[in-house]
């Protein structure tokens, strides 16, 4: 072998090597946060797989009762049922609502005015306050007796209800706060939409005649189906998922008229200390969920434009 | 010298600092026997107990470790349970003591209690005896009690022309319907309302008991519902009547929020006030602009009162069972129960420490009747699901609510629930139990 053979193996082994060296410093780098995820992400979902097949208290030995936990859900447990369904309600709630009054608040952000940035923050605002403070100030904001909202209402001649401890009321009032709370995010995605949309495309609809309306619905609406197609699926996994709020505000009450799925399971784990079905609980909504989204994945091909 | 950073040093110096990230974890933490770590539902700074521990770490050299959990106690309580490392002891609710006994997390006790030779008869006997288990095991320790009175506006029943309620432990002239009928002369209007009662808890065993219900809310061995006797259904509406039937109580729906019991009679919305012990320091602090002062509740078959027990107990997971039984022992023996006493928050175990609990020049000029309900005193029966019998009836989320607020008579909701709860008694929560409604 010539010394300018040995040269080129040499030179065709040499990126290779460097190349593995540069997977090994990679890999080093974000070691810590692989072991972050797998030491308290993945081992826990293991451990909650696990759990949700024994009748675990957290403190006892864990006794196998293989899917009598799930069997307990579906047939002995009517709690779940009615959990599911404010669970429903809220989201339903919550989900359109807060996607529209988002919309509604990217257009008016959306305009060239002075200060506008000062609206765009004061909206967002709650989207990144503490739960446990709203929760507070809604508390004291929906009091029957002292409240400001009973307050106003008194001053029109109304009588206002007991808020969150009537049976008809405690629903609406915690999808208003949630809307109230989360809507800054959707109007901020629908704002970075909106402000993605080429303003040659209703310049040359104005030339053409299209009102404003026509321009909405032909132009704008289209353009931010993506963005509408995440919200939905960021939106309904969030509101799904809702437990702050009632923690909060109303413990679930009055009754269980808002005890929620997320909240019921806490209860289970925590208080009731059935960590067994706590975890059925959770891989149940998960399974759910998913099922949803996949749902909603498949009927995107049908509304959503990517332009 | 000058130090480049090469790629090598800074993998090298990533490298070094997650291992000193997650090898700390991995250690053993070895704590000193002279360090008692105590899990409490309060911040102790300032309060009595805060006093006691002091008082206590100076006498033994020994340091106390307090970990204030104030919000949703119970649910970290049963987590550091759960955990390998819990605290060496901690306050655990009083409707807890059965069922936690029940699943062997806490130490027995009876060694140090020989050991030390406690004697039974120096402490407040149903108190003292309230964690022991049927199986003779003494599971936590009681270091006070807090007794539920009738808080009352002077001024109020004064300017009222109401004869005052009695300054001793006697119902003569102060029968449930006496109370009712000082309630409907207190009353102003729609928004200023002559008693408080069914808010607290603690009214349920109290005016049951008082109505001649021989076990109040649960049976002797813990496994019946008995509140949804006729005694208990009786007690029941009686103290809901006092809202629906004879408006001189705050309707339930505007009672929904926080402190509302102390808020309501300190700002003069009500003028007698079935409540603990432990709302005293407030009052005592914070009403400036009316004399107030305590009765006992009003009696009728009997006359005596629930009282909530102040329960610590040692985890057998503890690290350090001997230093924590050295604090609660001090914390419920006659010097600890003195600094406790001087607090005016709950009344000490202790007998000794628990006479020096009396009136002061300021209010409640009646303030012995806390140490006097040692006499009157009556505690639910341990179950060992207490937490899942009164979620079903209990509110929020309890079917009481709908009694409370008038939709519903109590003999249709104890009645109906009565099978269901039951069922709940009859088995240990650690099973799979089930709580549909």
């Amino acid at each position: 072998m010539t010394a300018l053979q040995l040269g080129a193996k040499r030179a065709r082994r040499s990126p290779r090597r460097s190349r593995w060296r540069r997977n090994i410093e990679g890999w080093l780098f974000i070691a810590p946060v692989i072991l972050g995820i797998l030491v308290f992400q993945f081992a826990p979902l293991l451990v909650s797989i696990y759990a949700s097949l024994t009748d675990w208290d957290g403190l006892s030995p864990a006794r196998f009762v293989g899917l009598n936990n799930f069997k307990t859900l579906f047939t002995g447990d009517s709690l779940f049922i009615t959990t599911l369904r404010n669970t429903a309600y809220f989201t339903i709630g919550t989900v359109p609502v807060s996607i529209a009054v988002g919309f509604g608040l990217a257009l008016l952000c959306n305009q060239p005015i002075r200060g506008v940035a000062i609206f765009r923050t004061a909206y967002f605002a709650p989207f990144v306050t503490n739960i446990v403070a709203i929760g507070f100030v809604w508390f004291y904001f929906f009091q029957p007796t002292d409240g400001v909202l009973n307050g106003i209402l008194g001053v029109a001649g109304i009588h206002g209800p007991a808020w969150l401890s009537s049976s008809s009321w405690v629903m609406p009032a915690l999808i208003s706060v949630s809307v109230w709370q989360g809507v800054g995010y959707p109007m901020i995605i629908l704002l970075a939409g909106l402000q993605g949309i080429p303003v040659e495309l209703n310049e040359a609809a104005t030339v053409d005649g299209a009102s404003r309306f026509r321009r909405m619905r032909s132009i704008t609406i289209p353009l931010l189906t993506p963005q509408f197609f995440f919200l939905s699926i960021t939106q309904f996994i969030s509101s799904f998922q809702v437990f702050g709020l009632i923690y909060v505000l109303t413990k679930g009450g009055p009754g269980h008229d808002s005890t929620v799925y997320i909240y019921y399971l806490y209860q289970n784990a925590f208080a009731y200390g059935k960590m067994g079905y706590a975890s059925a609980m959770a891989w149940l909504v998960f399974v759910l969920i998913a099922l949803v989204t996949l749902v909603q994945w498949k009927l995107q091909k049908r509304w959503v434009f990517y332009g | 010298m000058s130090a480049s950073l090469s790629r090598r040093r800074l993998l090298a110096g990533a490298g070094a600092l997650a291992g000193s990230a997650i090898l700390p974890a991995c250690g053993k933490s070895a704590q000193s026997k002279n360090t008692i770590t105590l899990l409490n539902d309060a911040n102790t700074d300032g309060t009595p107990l805060g006093a006691a521990i002091k008082a206590f770490e100076k006498q033994s050299g020994k340091k106390v470790e307090v970990q204030p959990a104030p919000s949703d106690y119970d649910t970290k309580m049963r987590t550091v349970l759960a955990s390998p490392a819990p605290p060496d002891v901690m306050r655990v609710n009083d409707d807890y003591v059965r069922g936690l006994s029940d699943d062997n997390v806490l130490l027995d006790l009876r060694s140090y209690i020989k050991r030390d030779h406690i004697n039974a008869a120096d402490y407040a006997s149903k108190a003292f005896n309230f964690p022991t288990q049927p199986d003779g095991r003494h599971t936590a320790w009681v270091i006070g009690y807090s007794p539920r009175v009738i808080y009352y506006n002077v001024d109020w029943f004064k300017s009222a022309g109401v004869a005052l309620p009695p300054g001793t432990w006697t119902d003569e002239h102060w029968t449930w319907d006496d109370f009712l009928d000082a309630a409907k002369k207190l009353t102003k209007g729609t928004n200023k309302w002559g008693a408080l009662v069914y808010l607290d808890t603690g009214y349920e065993q109290t005016f049951s008991i008082n109505n001649g219900s021989a076990t109040g809310i649960f049976s002797a061995n813990g496994k019946k519902f008995t509140l949804a006797d006729p005694k208990g259904v009786e007690a029941v509406e009686w103290a809901t009547d006092l809202t629906t039937k004879y408006q001189v109580q705050p309707p339930w729906s505007v009672l929904q929020g926080v402190n509302v019991d102390t808020t309501f009679f300190s700002q003069q919305k009500v003028a007698m006030l079935f409540d603990t012990f432990q709302v005293t320091p407030y009052f005592r602090e914070n009403v400036k602009n009316f004399t107030w002062d305590i009765a006992p509740p009003p009696g009728k078959v009997n006359q005596d009162t629930e009282s909530s027990m102040i329960v610590y107990a040692i985890p057998k997971k503890s690290k350090n069972p001997d230093g924590a039984w050295e604090l609660l022992n001090f914390l419920a023996g006659p010097d600890g129960g003195a600094v406790l006493a001087k607090g005016k928050e709950f009344t000490p175990v202790n007998n000794k420490a628990g006479e020096t609990v009396k009136a002061d020049a300021k209010s409640p000029a009646h303030l012995g009747l806390f140490a006097e309900a040692v006499h009157h005193m009556t505690q639910p029966n341990q179950t060992t699901n207490t937490l899942g019998a009164r979620d079903l009836y209990r509110p929020p989320n309890g079917a009481l609510a709908d009694v409370y607020g008038g939709k519903k008579s109590p003999s249709e909701v104890l009645n109906t629930l009565r099978p269901k709860i039951n069922k709940v008694l009859s088995e240990s929560p650690n099973l799979m139990n089930q709580l549909g409604n």
